[in-house]
């Protein structure tokens, strides 16, 4: 495909032709009025006639669907597949915030009531062993609930890994459409690669309880046909 | 029994560790992909879990080369993961996963899943 540059160079030396060849024909446009067989036989006298100028309109005409052709083009690459995938980033976007809100906030109340706890037992020297034994033991499942909240941190991290080849994919064809537009003379650098960020396919589950439930079910059907 | 835990995310394969510990299982190694722990795995793992989005080689590539290895035949194979697609699932069962968990998880469903895989097991021996 031609740059958009050298299609409305052309196009506009089409038009220059044609704007020519009408100056041409109206120079005598009086006393050509006046008799249309003069006007007939003036036409045909230019190099050409009605023809060459038919020519001319026809080539300035292409040239001008090729501008809009290219324009088109460009539309395509930034189409609604790059207006989903600006939907799609901001979803995810929006999923790390909250995971890591969800996070904070479980990792913040975990750790408050663990304190609480290690409070009780500091002071409770009149505690029996089995209440002892009962807050250890509440403050092990507090602790390791704060553990069980850090997963948050591979979840939006997958997150932030689809974002960023999905940006990249984005800036490639940004690059693309400044390259149509651009004058001759600009100098672009290295289009962007992004085959360096591993790029596996991640297909996150929105409800993960309901995506357990899908995981139950399948399991226990084939365990059932198993043992059948 | 030896676990296998394979996650490329350092923070989950401590999680998975520590919740494995914290229902009394203490024996572990890890690896950070597919390909790593193919090479870790051998007739003294017993227990596998892993993620499925890694690069190099992911838990269902891994899953397929540990069914076509002899010492792979048998061994549980559980899935931890934040894929939810059904067709995903049912991909991770033709691969040869035994079960599967999303993320995140908690201890108790962990346990759960290795009770039920390895009473399966145990039923089936």
């Amino acid at each position: 495909m031609r740059p958009a540059e050298e299609l409305l160079y052309d196009s506009e030396a089409s038009f220059r032709l044609v704007d020519h060849a009408i100056q041409e024909l109206s120079a005598s446009g009086a006393e050509l009025d006046r008799e249309a067989t003069g006007f007939l036989a003036h036409v045909m006298a230019q190099p050409g006639g009605f023809a060459e100028l038919s020519r001319t309109l026809l080539r300035a005409y292409a040239e001008t669907a090729g501008i809009v052709g290219r324009f088109r083009e460009t539309a395509g690459m930034l189409d609604s597949t790059g207006i989903d995938k600006l939907k799609e980033m901001h979803g995810h976007l929006r999923e790390i915030s909250s995971a890591t809100e969800v996070a904070t906030h479980g990792i913040l109340d975990g750790l408050t009531r663990a304190v609480s706890l290690v409070e009780k037992l500091d002071e409770g020297e009149t505690l029996s062993d089995a209440e002892r034994h009962k807050m250890v033991s509440s403050l092990r499942e507090e602790l390791g609930g704060v553990v069980n909240h850090l997963q948050f941190q591979d979840i939006t991290a997958q997150q932030l890994k689809h974002i960023e080849v999905q940006l990249a994919d984005m800036n490639r064809r940004i690059t693309q459409v400044v390259k149509i537009f651009a004058p001759p003379a600009v100098t672009f650098a290295k289009e962007s690669d992004s085959s360096g960020i591993p790029g596996y396919e991640i297909n996150l589950a929105p409800n993960p309880e309901a995506g357990q439930a899908v995981a139950d079910e399948i399991f226990a059907i084939k365990a059932a046909r198993k043992s059948a | 029994m030896k676990f296998l835990v394979v996650d490329d995310s350092i923070t989950m394969r401590r999680i998975i560790i520590n919740a494995l510990q914290r229902i009394g299982y203490s024996d572990a190694i890890e690896a950070s992909d597919g390909k790593e722990a193919l090479d870790k795995f051998d007739s003294s793992i017993g227990f596998v879990i892993t993620d499925w989005n890694m690069p190099a080689m992911s838990g269902l590539e891994f899953a397929r080369a540990v069914r076509a290895t002899p010492a792979g035949q048998s061994v549980p194979i559980l899935m931890v993961t934040t894929r939810g697609a059904r067709e995903d699932i049912v991909s991770a069962v033709e691969a040869g996963v035994n079960n599967y968990i999303l993320k995140p998880f908690t201890p108790s469903v962990l346990k759960e899943k290795i009770d039920r895989l390895l009473a399966s097991i145990s039923a089936a021996a």
